[in-house]
C-alpha cells in the first residue's frame, strides 16, 4: 500500500510541477512579450505632440495704431474670453471691455527671450492709437505689452491625437487627489492591479450576467489607453493586466500617474481626439489646468468614466450629474471645504460654448508655413516632436482680407457675369520692410484646406509684368527717362507660331508720341511691347529675375504683355523688390521654430540685397504713384487717401480672364488675384476686380504713407513731359521731375506765361535745375520775394500788353 | 534588464532631439536667384557716387515750396555734394508723383522704438548677437524707415561676421539716410570694413574716402 501510495503521488506532483513550470514560462514568455511592448511604446508615445504654430505675438505700445473693434477680435482669436463686468474678470485669459477701455488679464507665456507672467492691463485707445497703457498691479506704465500669440494651427501626428502636456509638478494637487479619490484609491500601494477588486467586480457581473462594473486600477487604464483597442473581452482584460505589472515593473508610480494625465482620452473635437488634463482643460473652460475651480476640476474627473456619454456639451444633464457625484466625493475625502462644495454643486457647467478649433480657420497659411517648414525637416518631425513654431502671421491683416473678399465677391461675379459661386480669389498681404507674410488667402472659402490658389495658381499676369520692362528702360538713363517719348503707334511680330501678332490697347486705339511714364501709367500695351523689343527681352527678363523671379521664361515678345505665368506668392516676391527700394529678401512667414524645452533650433533672420540700382526704381516707383494718381487705378482713391502716396499696377488678362492687382504703401502689400479656376473669362479688369478688394483690405490696416527714399545721385528739373524738354515755372505744363544726374533734358521750351513765345532754346549754361524738397524760402526775407513776385508780374504783364499791339 | 531600463528611462528624459535635413548656414534660404554680388556692389561702388563738382551752378531762389516728384521731408540740410538749391517757384509746380503727406512723417515715434533699439544695442555690446539682431527686427516692425535701425543690423551683422549682410544692410541705411550724412559715413565705414575683409581693397579705400567726405571732421579722418 505504502508502496502504491508512493508510486500514485509523484505522477500528479510532477504533472503540477511540469504544468507551473510550463504555464510559468508561458507567462513569462508573455509577461516579457509585453514588457518588451511598454518599453517600446512608452518611449516612443511620450513625445508624439503635434507641432504648434503661433501668430505674432500683439506688441501693445504707447503710440500704436489699433482700433477698438480690430483689438477685440483679436482677443476673441487669441480665445480670451469677454467678461460681462469687472467681477468677471477674475482668471488669465478674460477681458472687459467698456468703449474704448479695456481691461484684460494675461495669460502667461515663455517667449523665446524669457518667461512672461500673467499681468493685468489696462488700456485706453484713443483717435485709432493706443493712448494709455498700465499694469494695474505694479502701478507702472510700460513701454510694451507683449500678448501671448494666437495659436492658429497644429501639425498632428497621423491618429489626430492632441495634447497639451502637464508635468505632474505643475498639476494642481486638487486634480491628482480627486483622480485618486475617485479613480484608484490604492494607487501609491498596489502593484498595477488590485486583485481583491477584481474579484469583487467579477462576483458583481457574474451576479448580473453582464459587464456592470470595472476594477481597473490607474496603471491599468493607462494601459488601456496607450496600447489596447476599447473591445471589452477577456483576453484583453487579460493583456491589460499583464501590462499593467509589466508598467509597475518598469516605472516609478509618478512616471506612471504623469503619462496618465497626458494620456487619458478625454473628448472628441471632429477628427482630432482630446487627450490628457492639459488640453482637455483649455478644450471645456478655455483656460489652463491652474486656473481651475473645484467644480471644474469635478467635471474633467467626472469625463473618464465616459467622455462621450458625459459630454458637457451633447449631453449638460448627464454631465452635471457626473460632475457634482464627482464634487460629492471630493467633498467627503475632505479634499475641499464642505462650504466651497456646497456652493459649487449648483453652480452651472461654465463649459466656454465654442471651444478652440482643432481645425485651422487659416488653412492657406498654415500650408506656406508647412512647405516652407519641410523644406527643412521631416514630416514625422513636424507632426510628433512638439515643435513650436513662430509666424509673421498677422491675424488682422488677415481678417481685413477675408472681410474684404467677402463683402466684394458675390458683387464681383454679378458684375462679372460669371455664374454664382465660380469666382475665386487669392492674396498674399506682406510688409514691405521685412517681406513677411502677414496674411494670405487661398479661395473665396477661406476655411477650404485644399486648393492653395496663392500659392498654386499659376496665372498670366497681364500688365503686372511692365513695371521689369519700364525698370529695364529706366535703368539705362543715358537713353530713357521718365519724360523720354516712347512709340504708343501700330506695330506687328511673328509670334511663337509664326502668325501676325498685331499687340492692342485695352481702348483700342493708338497714343502716338508719349512720355515713357504716362505709357505705364495707363498701361499701354502697344509702346510697351515696343519699348521691351528695343531694350531686348534677355535685359528685360533679367531684371524680372533681378525683382526675384527666378523660373524659366520663354523669349517670346508676348511674355512682355505678361503671358507669364506666376502665383501671388511669386508677384508679390517680385514687388516686394520694388517696395523696398530695390532691396530683395526673400519672402518669409517663419519667424523662428523652438523645440518644446524651448531651445531655439533655428531663427529665420531678415536679409537684404541690393538687388536692383536704387535710382531706376525710385523713378519707377513714382510712376507706380501716377498709376494710382492718374493712371489706371484711380479708384484706389475712393479706398485710401492721397496723401497715402500709394503705389501699384494694375493687371489684366486677355479676354477678361484674370483680374490683378498688385500695390503697396509705406509698411504695407498686398497682391490680389481674382478669376475663375476654369480659366473662363471672369468679366472683370485689374482695375473693376482685384483693385477693388485691394482697396478696402489696405484701407482696413494701419498703414504709413508711402516716401520714396531719394537714393544717392538724383538731379530734379522742371521740364515739360509732353515735349521732354526743360520749361519755365509759369508754363501750363510745368513739372518738376526727377533724374537719374546728368539724365535731364538739356533743350529748353518755353512759353507766353513765362514772358515768352513757345520756343525751343539751346541750352544755356545755367540751365535751372532744381531740387523742390531743398525748401530755400524761409532763409530768404519776405519783402525781397514779395518784390521780386510783383516785378516779374509787372513784366510779363507789360510784355503780353505789348505783344498784343 | 535593469540596465535597459535605466537606458529607456535616460532616453525619455532627453530632450527630443529634432532630426533636420539640412542646416543652412544662412537661416532659411527659399527659391531665390543666385545672389549679384557683382550687380549690386558696382550699384553701390563709391566711384558711382564720388562728390562731383557741380554741374549745375547754385542760382538763388526765386520761387517757394516747389513740392517734389515722389515723397520727401519736408528738411533737407544740404549736403557737399548736393546739386545746389533750387528755385522755388511763384506758384506750385503740378508734380507728377504723389505729394508727401501732410504730417511730418518722423514727428511722434513711439518710445518702444528707442527702447528696443537700446535693447538691441545693449545685446550686441554683451555679445548676444542673435538676440540683438532679432530684438532690432521687432523694432523695424514699428518702424521699417528708420536708417539708424537698419544701421544697427549691419553693425551687429559685422561682429557676427557675416560680412554680405553687414554690407547690404549698411546700403540700406544709407538709402534711408538721405538727410543725415553722419549715418551715411558710418555706413560706408562698415562697407568699408566688409571690403576690406574680403580683400577689394581698391574699393574698401574709395568706400572710407565716401566716409571721409560726408564727416570731415572724424577723428578717425585725422589719422
Amino acid at each position: 500500500m505504502d508502496m502504491k501510495k508512493r508510486r500514485i503521488v509523484p505522477i500528479p506532483l510532477i504533472v503540477l510541477i511540469c504544468g507551473s513550470i510550463g504555464l510559468g514560462y508561458a507567462s513569462f514568455r508573455h509577461f516579457s512579450h509585453f514588457n518588451r511592448v511598454v518599453l517600446e511604446k512608452f518611449q516612443g508615445r511620450l513625445w508624439e505632440l503635434p507641432a504648434r504654430v503661433y501668430a505674432r505675438p500683439l506688441e501693445l505700445y504707447p503710440g500704436m495704431p489699433l482700433t477698438s473693434p480690430a483689438f477685440e477680435e483679436e482677443l476673441k482669436l487669441m480665445g480670451y474670453l469677454q467678461a460681462a463686468h469687472p467681477a468677471g474678470l477674475d482668471t488669465p485669459g478674460k477681458f472687459l471691455r467698456k468703449g474704448n477701455t479695456f481691461r484684460l488679464i494675461l495669460r502667461p507665456f515663455r517667449f523665446e527671450d524669457g518667461e512672461a507672467s500673467s499681468k493685468k492691463i489696462h488700456m485706453i485707445i484713443r483717435g485709432g492709437k493706443v493712448d494709455f497703457l498700465k499694469e494695474t498691479e505694479t502701478n507702472a506704465f510700460p513701454d510694451m505689452v507683449r500678448l501671448d500669440p494666437t495659436l492658429i494651427g497644429s501639425f498632428y501626428p497621423r491618429h489626430y491625437e492632441d495634447r497639451v502636456l502637464v508635468t505632474l509638478k505643475k498639476a494642481p494637487p486638487l486634480l491628482l487627489k480627486t483622480l485618486l479619490a475617485v479613480e484608484d484609491q490604492g494607487f501609491y500601494d498596489h502593484h498595477g492591479i488590485e486583485p481583491v477588486a477584481i474579484f469583487r467586480a467579477a462576483m458583481a457581473n457574474i451576479r448580473k450576467r453582464r459587464l456592470v462594473q470595472g476594477a481597473s486600477t490607474i496603471t491599468q487604464q493607462l494601459a488601456k489607453n496607450f496600447f489596447l483597442t476599447n473591445e471589452k473581452t477577456l483576453t484583453r482584460k487579460l493583456n491589460e493586466m499583464f501590462m499593467a505589472i509589466a508598467l509597475e515593473k518598469n516605472y516609478g508610480k509618478d512616471e506612471i500617474l504623469e503619462a496618465y494625465l497626458n494620456e487619458v482620452y478625454l473628448g472628441q473635437d471632429g477628427k482630432r481626439a482630446i487627450h490628457g488634463f492639459g488640453l482637455a482643460s483649455s478644450f471645456h473652460f478655455g483656460k489652463s489646468l491652474d486656473d481651475l475651480r473645484a467644480q471644474e476640476i469635478a467635471l474633467l474627473v467626472g469625463l473618464l468614466k465616459g467622455p462621450s456619454y458625459y459630454d458637457p456639451r451633447a449631453h449638460p444633464e448627464r454631465a452635471l450629474k457626473r460632475r457634482n457625484t464627482v464634487l460629492q466625493i471630493m467633498r467627503d475625502h475632505g479634499l475641499i471645504r464642505i462650504d466651497i462644495a456646497d456652493r459649487a454643486i449648483p453652480s452651472p457647467l461654465n463649459v466656454i460654448p465654442d471651444p478652440p478649433k482643432g481645425a485651422s480657420r487659416f488653412p492657406a497659411y498654415l500650408d506656406l508655413v508647412r512647405r516652407q517648414l519641410l523644406q527643412e525637416y521631416r514630416d514625422s518631425d513636424l507632426r510628433s516632436a512638439g515643435l513650436r513654431v513662430f509666424t509673421a502671421f498677422d491675424p488682422q491683416v488677415q481678417l481685413a482680407g477675408e472681410k474684404a473678399v467677402t463683402s466684394h465677391i458675390r458683387r464681383l461675379e454679378k458684375r462679372g457675369g460669371v455664374p454664382k459661386g465660380k469666382l475665386q480669389a487669392s492674396a498674399v498681404m506682406t510688409s514691405t520692410a521685412g517681406n513677411e507674410v502677414l496674411g494670405m488667402i487661398g479661395g473665396r472659402n477661406f476655411s477650404f484646406k485644399g486648393f492653395n490658389r496663392a500659392l498654386d495658381a499659376k496665372r498670366p499676369i497681364g500688365s503686372l509684368i511692365k513695371p521689369a520692362v519700364f525698370l529695364t528702360a529706366l535703368s539705362r538713363p543715358e537713353r530713357y527717362t521718365l519724360t523720354t517719348s516712347i512709340d504708343d503707334s501700330h506695330i506687328q511680330f511673328q509670334d511663337e507660331r509664326g502668325r501676325v501678332w498685331v499687340p492692342q490697347n485695352y481702348d483700342r486705339e493708338y497714343h502716338g508720341d508719349t512720355p515713357l511714364y504716362l505709357a505705364l501709367a495707363h498701361s499701354y500695351n502697344v509702346s510697351t511691347v515696343r519699348l521691351g523689343m528695343e531694350l531686348g527681352l534677355p535685359d528685360v527678363f533679367q531684371t524680372l529675375g533681378k525683382m526675384g523671379f527666378t523660373r524659366d521664361i520663354k523669349p517670346y515678345p508676348s511674355a512682355l504683355l505678361g503671358t507669364v505665368e506666376m502665383s501671388p506668392l511669386e508677384v508679390a516676391q517680385i514687388y516686394q523688390t520694388l517696395a523696398a527700394g530695390g532691396f530683395y529678401s526673400p519672402i518669409r512667414a517663419i519667424r523662428s521654430v523652438e523645440r518644446p524645452d524651448g531651445v531655439t533650433l533655428q531663427r529665420y533672420s531678415l536679409t537684404v540685397r541690393q538687388s536692383l540700382a536704387p535710382g531706376p526704381v525710385y523713378l519707377l516707383n513714382s510712376i507706380l504713384q501716377v498709376v494710382v494718381l492718374e493712371g489706371t487705378a484711380q479708384s484706389v482713391k475712393t479706398f485710401l487717401p492721397e496723401d497715402m502716396g500709394a503705389a501699384g499696377k494694375t493687371g489684366t488678362t486677355n479676354d477678361l480672364k484674370d483680374s490683378w492687382f498688385a500695390g503697396f504703401t509705406g509698411n504695407h502689400l498686398a497682391v490680389v488675384w481674382v478669376g475663375r479656376d476654369d480659366n473662363q473669362s471672369c468679366g472683370l479688369t485689374g482695375a473693376s476686380g482685384a483693385l477693388q478688394i485691394w482697396g478696402q483690405l489696405m484701407a482696413a490696416l494701419p498703414n504709413t504713407p508711402l516716401e520714396l527714399p531719394e537714393p544717392q545721385g538724383m538731379e530734379w528739373a522742371v521740364v515739360d513731359a509732353e515735349a521732354d524738354m526743360l520749361t519755365d515755372d509759369a508754363c501750363e505744363n510745368a513739372m518738376t521731375v526727377p533724374f537719374i544726374k546728368g539724365s535731364a533734358p538739356t533743350q529748353i521750351i518755353s512759353c507766353p506765361a513765362a514772358g515768352q513765345d513757345v520756343r525751343v532754346q539751346k541750352p544755356e549754361q545755367d540751365v535751372r535745375v532744381q531740387r523742390p524738397e531743398q525748401d530755400v524760402r524761409v532763409q530768404r526775407p519776405e519783402d525781397e520775394e514779395k518784390d521780386e513776385t510783383k516785378e516779374s508780374a509787372l513784366t510779363r504783364w507789360l510784355r503780353r500788353i505789348f505783344k498784343k499791339k | 534588464m535593469q540596465l535597459l531600463v535605466m537606458m529607456v528611462m535616460a532616453g525619455l528624459m532627453l530632450p527630443a532631439c529634432v532630426t533636420r535635413q539640412t542646416v543652412p548656414e544662412e537661416p532659411y534660404i527659399p527659391p531665390a536667384p543666385p545672389p549679384k554680388k557683382e550687380v549690386s556692389r558696382i550699384e553701390g561702388r563709391p566711384a558711382t557716387h564720388p562728390p562731383k563738382p557741380h554741374k549745375f551752378p547754385p542760382e538763388p531762389p526765386l520761387e517757394e515750396d516747389l513740392s517734389g516728384f515722389g515723397d520727401k521731408p519736408a528738411t533737407y540740410p544740404s549736403q557737399p555734394q548736393d546739386i545746389p538749391s533750387a528755385p522755388p517757384p511763384k506758384k506750385e509746380v503740378p508734380r507728377m508723383g504723389a505729394k508727401p503727406a501732410t504730417s511730418p512723417p518722423h514727428s511722434h515715434k513711439p518710445m518702444i522704438l528707442a527702447r528696443l533699439q537700446d535693447k538691441a544695442d545693449e545685446q550686441m555690446k554683451a555679445g548676444d548677437l542673435e538676440r540683438a539682431f532679432a530684438t532690432a527686427e521687432r523694432a523695424l516692425r514699428v518702424d521699417p524707415s528708420d536708417p539708424h535701425l537698419w544701421h544697427l543690423m549691419a553693425q551687429i551683422q559685422l561682429r557676427r561676421g557675416n560680412l554680405s549682410q553687414a554690407e547690404q544692410l549698411a546700403r540700406k541705411s544709407n538709402l534711408l539716410a538721405g538727410d543725415d550724412p553722419l549715418l551715411q559715413s558710418e555706413n560706408w565705414r562698415i562697407i568699408a570694413a566688409t571690403l576690406r575683409r574680403r580683400g577689394v581693397i581698391d574699393e574698401a579705400e574709395a568706400a572710407e574716402q565716401q566716409a571721409e567726405a560726408l564727416n570731415p571732421s572724424d577723428p578717425r579722418v585725422l589719422k
